[in-house]
């Protein structure tokens, strides 16, 4: 008995001790140009947000649909009943708090059940070059393979046959070498076009080819510098940032924790889109190299932990490297309603 | 007037219930686990101040237990069936590989720390509401409860207390067997037929035990009119009947509104006037049967609870938190009410909610004392 215990001991530490490394994902913005490589593609349809369209490589061969959103550092959020079966949120929209009008009523999302038929965030897939299919399974079974498109399209008071695929033609060439294309952004979706081809040369602080999912950017064009994985902290997060103009209290968000590095660039522009919390004290210095890379190692931490940086990350390391008020307060009541349970108990029990 | 406000009494069983079902209420609208957390922590606060010293006051332990039972199995649950979907990946478990056809199921493998959270949120969930509906059994004495509703239940009153005692007298019977059984000091069980023997020695007396009880019992409320009943006439059968069957239709009807379709007839803001009258419409309706059928049930009360001011204040504070839940989710800033997990976001506390788990919590101070029995000052060692 003991020794099958031992067994079982040693078997679940050897399991435990090869974990194998997160995938090596590369991600660059707009569909792909190789056919290696998934696209996925995010439509927020009515709710109305850019959008998003990623091309997503080097990920593994049993990869799902959801590994690759994850990959693309798109968040989704499922809902408490289903987990992330169920794909509840994209980049934090529809919010808690934003009424959807169908069916004559007002539904606001919970994520806590199955979100309802008139309100929910319908998957497609398609082939290169082939036309957008409603998927008959989930964002989990749904397999991501090489050159085909998944998409998220939000279905907002449809039926059945009228959920309206993903607003982006499943198809394009596959040239064998993924060129750069630095002067064509996929969509000329962004205001601060005149922000976003200066970052360009890139600070020589910065490896570009590491191979880590980067996070924000949920539309932005700018594929400056389209082999570089991590697409150019200083450029994406700058054009991210005016896309939140959609809802997204939870999502891109990165842009806050990454702006200040763009300051490093040689040419600062116009970091005044960015509505970032902090980076106002950086973003005067005139070399924040220092800060930056501080900043930069802690992104870059958060995205070693799984390629999401969420916002609540980084607002909370801005103010005091912490848990936000409300939550002390919260831990504070239960606390004393729990001493103040447990002295009664006590008191009642002698 | 204060010291007679606060004289020891249990209060009336509905107010314990009324606040108890608006907590769990409150818990089932939020996925919040310090809410969550919270809310339980003061129904266990209320519980322990103020229920009494019956048996079923000392139940409450056993929902606490539940509660966490339930936690533990939805987190390890988690764990089993798959609880890879989520970016941090704590640890991975050697996944069982199952064929293509049960996709969607998937066993051991990853787990992620967003998977463990949805299974602890999901938990904290239903564990909270099952506290709150403990706190309520072991605050309202079921007896007094059953006492207190309306003449039209009255025999279904009586059968569910006739059931109700039977567990507590069954644990009677048997600590009486078996204390017989240590006095005789039977010897050691060797072989199987033995064994089976000891079982025959408990279980039939313990069984005849029942067997007579309820003779007894049926006797003494043959004895004392039980059962006595038919007095309406002919006119009253057919009215309570067709107001009761006009009841339940309407309120299936409304059912099927509030289930399927939604949205048919107009509505003032989010509420919708069709489904409000056929609701209203069946709750009148069947308030109306039940009265002509208890018109001819007669019955005296011994001591009474009255209706007084401390079980409407218990009653408010319940309401306080619910409304304030509610209003949150459908006006309000409702994503405090429901903490993203995937993009992890700390869960907190607003100022409203706060505000109103304060006043949750305050009939644990502002009732009056419950009434407790004084066996257990005078005779040591009972109780």
């Amino acid at each position: 008995m003991r020794r099958l215990a031992a067994a079982l001991f040693g078997s679940l530490v050897l399991a435990l001790s090869i974990v194998p490394d997160a995938q090596a994902a590369t991600v660059k913005n707009g569909p792909c140009t190789d056919d290696q490589s998934v696209t996925v593609v995010v439509d927020f349809q009515k709710l109305g947000g850019k959008t998003i369209t990623k091309c997503v490589s080097g990920l593994g061969k049993r990869a799902t649909a959801y590994q690759a959103y994850v990959a693309a550092g798109i968040s989704l959020e499922g809902t408490g009943r289903f987990g992330s079966s169920v794909v509840c949120r994209v980049n934090g929209i529809p919010r808690a708090d934003q009424d959807l009008h169908f069916d004559g009523e007002v539904h606001r999302e919970t994520c806590v059940d199955m979100p309802p038929t008139g309100a929910y965030w319908a998957i497609f897939h398609a082939k290169n070059g082939g036309s957008w299919t409603y998927s008959n399974s989930g964002i989990q079974d749904l397999m991501a393979r090489p050159n085909t498109y998944v998409g998220l399209s939000f279905s907002l008071d449809n039926i059945n046959k009228t959920n309206p695929p993903p607003r982006v033609k499943p198809s394009h060439s596959t040239a064998p070498e993924p060129k750069p294309t630095p002067t064509a952004p996929p969509k000329p979706s962004d205001p601060p076009k005149s922000s976003a081809p200066e970052p360009d040369p890139t600070k020589s602080t910065k490896p570009a080819p590491t191979s880590k999912p980067k996070k924000p950017a949920p539309t932005s064009n700018p594929p400056k510098q389209a082999p570089s994985s991590r697409p150019a902290k200083s450029a994406a997060p700058r054009t991210s940032a005016p896309t939140t103009s959609a809802p997204a209290s939870t999502a891109p968000s990165s842009s806050a924790s990454t702006a200040p590095e763009a300051t490093t660039s040689p040419s600062p522009v116009s970091d005044t889109d960015a509505d970032s919390p902090s980076p106002e004290p950086d973003a005067t210095e005139s070399l924040p190299i220092e800060p930056a890379d501080d900043n930069e190692d802690r992104a870059a931490d958060k995205v070693d932990d799984g390629g999401v940086v969420t916002e609540a990350d980084v607002v909370a390391d801005e103010p005091n490297s912490g848990v936000p008020v409300g939550t002390m307060v919260g831990v504070g009541a239960v606390a004393a309603a729990a001493v103040a349970g447990t002295f009664v108990w006590w008191r009642r029990r002698t | 007037m204060f010291r007679r406000y606060s004289l020891p009494r249990p209060l009336h069983p509905f107010a314990w219930w009324g606040y108890a079902i608006a907590l769990a209420v409150a818990a089932s609208t939020t996925l919040n686990p310090l809410l969550l957390a919270a809310i339980t922590a003061v129904a266990c606060l209320v519980a322990f101040s103020r229920r009494g010293d019956n048996p079923w006051a000392k139940g409450f332990k056993l929902y606490l237990m539940l509660g966490v039972f339930i936690i533990v199995f939805r987190v390890v649950f988690r764990i089993i069936f798959g609880g890879g979907d989520g970016p941090t990946i704590l640890f991975t478990l050697p996944e069982i590989p199952l064929p293509e056809w049960v996709r969607g199921i998937r066993l051991l493998g990853a787990v992620s720390l967003e998977s463990l959270l949805y299974g602890l949120y999901d938990g904290m969930r239903l564990a909270t509401m099952i506290i709150c509906i403990g706190a309520a059994n072991s605050l309202a004495n079921p007896k007094r409860l059953l006492a207190a509703l309306p003449a039209a239940l009255y025999e279904l009153g009586t059968i569910l207390i006739v059931s109700f005692s039977v567990f507590p007298q069954l644990g009677d019977s048997f600590t009486r067997v078996m204390r017989a059984r240590k006095l005789r000091k039977t010897q050691q069980a060797k072989t199987r037929k033995q064994r089976l023997g000891i079982i025959e020695t408990i279980i039939v007396p313990v069984f005849s035990d029942a067997l007579d009880r309820s003779v007894s019992l049926a006797a003494s409320m043959e004895v004392r009119g039980y059962g006595r009943g038919g007095q309406a006439s002919s006119a009253e059968r057919v009215q309570s009947t067709v107001a009761g069957l006009a009841a339940i239709a309407s309120l299936t009807v409304w059912a099927y509104f509030l289930l399927a379709k939604p949205g048919i007839g107009p509505s003032i803001g989010r509420i919708n006037l069709l489904e409000l009258a056929l609701l209203l419409a069946g709750i009148g309706l069947l308030i109306l049967a039940m009265r002509i059928v208890g018109r001819h049930v007669q019955r005296t009360r011994y001591r009474r609870d009255r209706w007084r001011l401390a079980e409407t204040l218990t009653l408010l504070s319940g309401l306080a938190l619910v409304t304030a839940v509610q209003l949150i989710a459908a006006y309000g800033n409702a994503g405090v009410l429901f903490p993203s997990i995937s993009p992890f976001t700390w869960p907190e506390l607003n100022l409203p909610l706060l505000g109103a788990v304060v006043v949750a919590a305050l009939p644990a101070f502002l009732t009056p004392p419950p009434a407790l029995s004084t066996s257990r000052y005078t005779k040591e060692g009972l109780s």
